[in-house]
This record gives structure tokens, C-alpha cells and sequence, in this order.
């Protein structure tokens, strides 16, 4: 009777320890889960914000095979658009009202882009560049560029219409259009990288972009960019001008409106 | 792993209708409709006016595998539809997952990394293998073929996974083109009586969900240019045939000029960069009397002055379709449906579906 007893006690003994166990091991496992959930939802917010400054493919190529992997040969059209006289002005403002000024622009400027296929690769200061054919490819990328400025004067015109309600001069963005081959890729260290491209085309877009204070225009395009307009986009030939890094005088053409759908 | 939306993040917008009342479904179609939904969906009737479009839609209800298995078949549309943002289609392959028994958590897990889920490896790379396929940019290639090889995948195998991958695509570019509203029933998941859902779709499925043997293409597909080269690569895949009739079918429709249709699916080739179906649009449309030059003035400015007004106003936006950024299409389309007849605007979301879905398929014939 005793040894019944005894090993009925022993054996409720194995299974309250077992229970004890079990009932740890679950709390483990829960703890690990919330932690693996808790990992997860950070590198999901971390991947999101990251798409902010990458597009999304080569966020994955980085994930996958870690920064300073990619870089390639690619054809593409760079937009540079930077705000005439911004600086200046922004001088007699309240810090906060710059940023808010400058917010609002960037905002229409960067719906435009995207609106037209481009992606934004990065703003400096009161400017901005936008590429178009990288990452994906774009067989219409030229005119895409230049209906997206079309678009960024456009959506400027309204936010100024915004400005002047709150008795803020309007601004006046200067736009210049150029196109060829440059390396294209993830750019950086592991403190902060981007998605960019690097070439002449690049510097020569930036060339354009200051060359309609000049003319006093709005939009300016390469040569090889006029190329690739048809008769809808109605363009101007300015006086071609010698630029600095240039050995030759650069051709450049006012384009004024699009006379094709929206 | 890229995180794509989720649904409740996708900016869908409301359904673009007709200006007028769609005609009246064919009454065949819709007797079949009817056998076949219990009803005509409203998606369908939004197609009654091209009635080619309703037969692909319910020729595609129940996608039949001589491969791959239904339940892979389910994730990858649910990772494409995903991956393409189309709020209609995703929601439904969620739903059926749910009502199938498939836990929240699980399918979370799929749509926010399907790479670290505890699917089998094959599964895994069908998957990533579906998704570039349905992306085309960057094309999958002999490394992607060869991984699909090395985890004991058949070419066969390979070659069903990117034909429904497309498929899906498929699906998605009419559901987001027209933005069909989410579909009712994903209001059925986790209510107290949806367990019951999963004994009638299990019955459902016994009947429609079974593999079916090798269905060899009709001769003339896979001898006559301009796709015969993708057809041969294909032949057997019951979802070719599928894809073989309603291409057929599509340029035998009279809605738009079929010269129009091959320039639609010219400019989705050019913008996916599948020069062998641009090859082919070229051939065809040689003879419906277009020259040379001004087929290439279409592909490379969106525009010529010998467009018809039509072909002016439906050729720019035919590349849009191929972006998944949903909002930003049906903002256009819905611009171009205030322009345009409703049956003219039906068969151009057909055409550039198709056109999409052929396209992207193409990228197989570059595997091993």
C-alpha cells in the first residue's frame, strides 16, 4: 500500500516538474517570439524607410548580398531643378517657415517625378535630382524627363498660387535636362549609402540646370535630349555657350509647352 | 527580403465604370456564369461588351496543373498579386488561404519574408522565381533557372510556375486597370461560422483542384510565327492553351482595329523590353499595312501623326500598365474612360493585360 502511495506521490511529483517545465518552456517560446516579432517589425520599418532613399530592388540586392556590390554601365536621363534665388530668401524667413516652404515644394516636385517615371535620387539644399531609366529600364525616359519638369513648373504655378495666400513671394524653379551613358549603383559606406549615378552626363545636367539663369528660362535640354522630342513639344534653340569641364560650346533648347494628352 | 504592401496598405481607387450601362451579357456566357458563380460577378458584367475577355476570365476560374500543385499554385498567387499591389486579387488569395485553414500568423509570415518561412526550399524558390517572372525587371536568369534545377525542379515544373505567374499578372492588370472593388467574402474570414467555407471550398476543390495530364497545343500554335517559339516552349502546360485561345481570340475581335491591338501590344513589349514579342507584333502588323517607319516611330515616341485619334489617346497610356503602382493607373484610365467608348475601353484593358501577361512569359524562353 505504502510503495502505491510512494510511487503515486512520485509520480505526481514527475508531473508537476514536467508541468513546471513545460509551462517555462512555453513562456520561453513565447518570449522568443515576441522578440522575433519585435525584431521583425524593426527591420520592416528599417527596410520602409530605406526605400525612401533606395528603390525597392536594390534594397532587396543590398538585403541580400550586402552595399558596394552594384555598380553598372546604364543609359539614363538626369533632371536637375533647383529654386532661382531661394537662398537669399530664405534668409529674411523663420527657419521653420524655410523648411515649411521648402517641404510643400519638394513634395509637388517629387509627385511630378514620379508621376512621369523618374526617381528622385537625392535633394541638395533648395534642389534636387531625378534620374529616369535606373533602376528600371525606360525606353521613353527622355521625354518622360522632360514632361516631368513640364509637370514640376506646372505643380509649382498651384504652390504658388498657396504661397501668395499667405503673402510669400512665388518661387521659381530652374530645370536642366541632359542624357547618356554613367555608372549607376549603390554609393556609399555602411553608415549611409544611396542609389545614384555618376558621369559627365551628370555634371553636364548640372550645367544646363545653371545656364537657364542665363537665358532666363525655365527648362533647358540637352542637344541629345531635343533629339528625342517629336513636333509635340514645342522647343526654342538658345545660343550655344561654352561651360566649364566643356572642350566644346553646349547646344541648349528652351522647351516651352506640350501640346500632346496629359 | 523587399517588403511589398500589405493589403490594407495599397491605395486602391474606386471602381472606374461605364458612362453608359454595360450591354447585357451573352446569354451563353452568362448561363455558364451562372453554372460556374451561382451569378454573374460583377467584374465579369463590367466585360459584357468584349465578350472574348468574359471567356478568358471563365475559362481561368479553375487554372488546371499538369506540374506544379494547386497549393503552390495558392502562393504564388498570393505573392504576386501581392508584389503587384492589386488590391482585388490579393485580397482574394488571402481569403481563400484563411478559409482553407491557413493561420493568420502563417500568411503574415509569407507576405512579410516567404524566404525565412518554413515552406520546403522548392517552394521557396518557385516563389521567388514566380515573383521575377511577374516582374520582369530584372529578368530571372540561368541563375534563378539553375537553383530551381539544383532543388529538383523540372523544366516542365519551371516552365508551369512562370505561366501562372503570368496568369496572375493577368488577373491583376484587369483588376487594377478596372479597379474591382475587394471582393465581399473577405468579410467571411475568422467569422464564427467560416470553418464551415472550408468543408464546401475543400469539396469545391476536390472537383476543379486535381492535376491533370499534359494537354499538347493545337499544331498551328506551336508552328506558326510570331509566338511559336514561346508556344513550343510550353506545349503541354494546360494553361498555355488557355493563353494560346484567348490570344487567338483577341485579335479576332472587332471592337478595336486589330492593327491597333498589335501597336498596344507592341508598346507593353518595348516597355518590358521582350523583343521577341515585339518581333512578332512587327511581323503581324507588316500586314495590316503599317510601314516600318512609323511602327517605329510608335515604339519610340508613343506617338505618330499616321495614329488614328484612338490609337493617339490609348498607345501612351498602354505603358503604364505595366507599372504596379495602382493609384497612378487607374488615374489614368479613368481620365481615358471619360474620352472613350466603354467597349473600346474594355478590350484595351483586356489586350494590355494579355499583352502583359505574354510579355512577361517571354522571359522563360532566355532560361536554360
Amino acid at each position: 500500500m505504502n510503495a502505491v502511495l510512494v510511487a503515486a506521490f512520485a509520480l505526481g511529483l514527475v508531473v508537476a516538474a514536467a508541468a513546471v517545465l513545460l509551462a517555462r518552456q512555453q513562456r520561453r517560446i513565447q518570449r522568443l517570439e515576441q522578440a522575433f516579432e519585435s525584431g521583425e517589425q524593426q527591420l520592416e520599418h528599417l527596410q520602409q524607410a530605406f526605400q525612401h532613399f533606395v528603390p525597392r530592388n536594390v534594397v532587396e540586392d543590398v538585403i541580400q548580398r550586402g552595399v558596394a556590390i552594384r555598380g553598372e554601365h546604364r543609359d539614363v536621363t538626369v533632371l536637375f531643378a533647383d529654386l532661382a534665388g531661394f537662398t537669399a530668401m530664405s534668409e529674411k524667413l523663420p527657419a521653420e517657415r524655410v523648411v515649411e516652404i521648402l517641404n510643400g515644394y519638394f513634395k509637388v516636385a517629387s509627385r511630378a517625378i514620379a508621376d512621369h517615371n523618374g526617381h528622385l535620387t537625392k535633394f541638395m539644399g533648395d534642389g534636387l535630382m531625378a534620374i529616369f531609366g535606373a533602376p528600371d529600364p525606360n525606353p521613353w525616359q527622355a521625354m518622360d524627363a522632360v514632361r516631368a519638369g513640364l509637370a514640376v513648373l506646372s505643380a509649382l504655378d498651384a504652390y504658388n498660387a498657396e504661397l501668395e495666400v499667405g503673402g510669400h513671394p512665388p518661387l521659381r524653379a530652374c530645370i536642366g535636362i541632359h542624357g547618356g551613358s554613367v555608372v549607376a549603383g549603390v554609393i556609399g559606406s555602411s553608415a549611409l549609402v544611396e542609389y545614384t549615378v555618376i558621369g559627365d552626363v551628370v555634371n553636364t545636367a548640372s550645367r544646363i540646370e545653371g545656364l537657364t539663369r542665363r537665358f532666363g528660362t525655365n527648362l533647358l535640354v540637352s542637344d541629345a535630349i531635343r533629339a528625342s522630342l517629336d513636333e509635340r513639344f514645342e522647343v526654342r534653340e538658345m545660343p550655344p555657350v561654352e561651360v566649364k569641364g566643356k572642350s566644346e560650346e553646349l547646344v541648349t533648347y528652351a522647351v516651352e509647352r506640350f501640346n500632346g494628352a496629359a | 527580403m523587399h517588403q511589398p504592401p500589405l493589403l490594407d496598405e495599397i491605395e486602391w481607387s474606386e471602381p472606374i465604370s461605364a458612362r453608359a450601362v454595360p450591354p447585357p451579357l451573352d446569354p451563353e456566357l452568362a448561363r455558364q456564369a451562372k453554372a460556374e458563380f451561382g451569378g454573374v460577378p460583377p467584374f465579369m458584367s463590367r466585360f459584357a461588351a468584349c465578350p472574348w475577355a468574359v471567356r478568358m476570365m471563365m475559362r481561368f476560374r479553375w487554372p488546371q496543373f499538369a506540374y506544379i500543385s494547386h497549393r503552390l499554385a495558392d502562393l504564388i498567387l498570393l505573392v504576386v498579386s501581392q508584389d503587384s499591389s492589386c488590391r482585388y486579387c490579393y485580397g482574394n488569395a488571402r481569403t481563400y488561404l484563411r478559409l482553407t485553414g491557413q493561420s493568420e500568423t502563417r500568411i503574415r509570415q509569407l507576405e512579410t519574408d516567404f524566404q525565412q518561412s518554413d515552406l520546403p526550399e522548392q517552394h521557396r524558390l518557385a516563389l521567388e522565381f514566380a515573383r521575377l517572372v511577374a516582374r520582369a525587371s530584372p529578368r530571372p536568369g540561368r541563375a534563378e533557372a539553375a537553383a530551381l534545377t539544383n532543388a529538383g525542379v523540372t523544366s516542365q515544373e519551371a516552365a508551369e510556375i512562370a505561366t501562372y505567374a503570368t496568369y496572375c499578372v493577368l488577373a491583376t492588370r484587369i483588376a487594377t486597370l478596372v479597379a474591382v472593388p475587394p471582393s465581399p467574402t473577405e468579410k467571411l474570414v475568422g467569422r464564427w461560422f467560416s470553418p464551415m467555407f472550408r468543408v464546401v471550398l475543400e469539396l469545391e476543390g476536390r472537383k476543379h483542384r486535381r492535376q491533370i495530364p499534359p494537354q499538347p497545343l493545337p499544331a498551328h500554335a506551336i508552328a506558326t510565327p510570331p509566338m511559336s517559339a514561346l508556344f513550343r516552349h510550353l506545349d503541354g502546360l494546360p494553361l498555355a492553351s488557355l493563353l494560346y485561345r484567348a490570344l487567338t481570340e483577341s485579335l479576332q475581335s472587332k471592337i478595336l482595329p486589330r492593327r491597333t491591338k498589335l501597336l498596344l501590344w507592341a508598346v507593353v513589349a518595348r516597355a518590358l523590353q521582350c523583343t521577341t514579342c515585339e518581333a512578332g507584333c512587327r511581323t503581324l502588323i507588316a500586314e495590316e499595312g503599317i510601314i516600318e517607319d512609323e511602327f517605329n516611330e510608335v515604339l519610340q515616341r508613343l506617338h505618330s501623326r499616321g495614329l488614328t485619334p484612338l490609337e493617339a489617346k490609348l498607345v501612351p497610356i498602354a505603358r503604364e500598365t505595366t507599372r504596379y503602382v495602382p493609384a497612378a493607373i487607374q488615374a489614368k484610365i479613368r481620365g481615358l474612360a471619360a474620352e472613350i467608348r466603354d467597349e473600346e475601353l474594355v478590350e484595351f484593358v483586356a489586350i494590355t493585360a494579355l499583352s502583359n501577361a505574354m510579355a512577361r512569359l517571354t522571359v522563360v524562353l532566355d532560361c536554360p
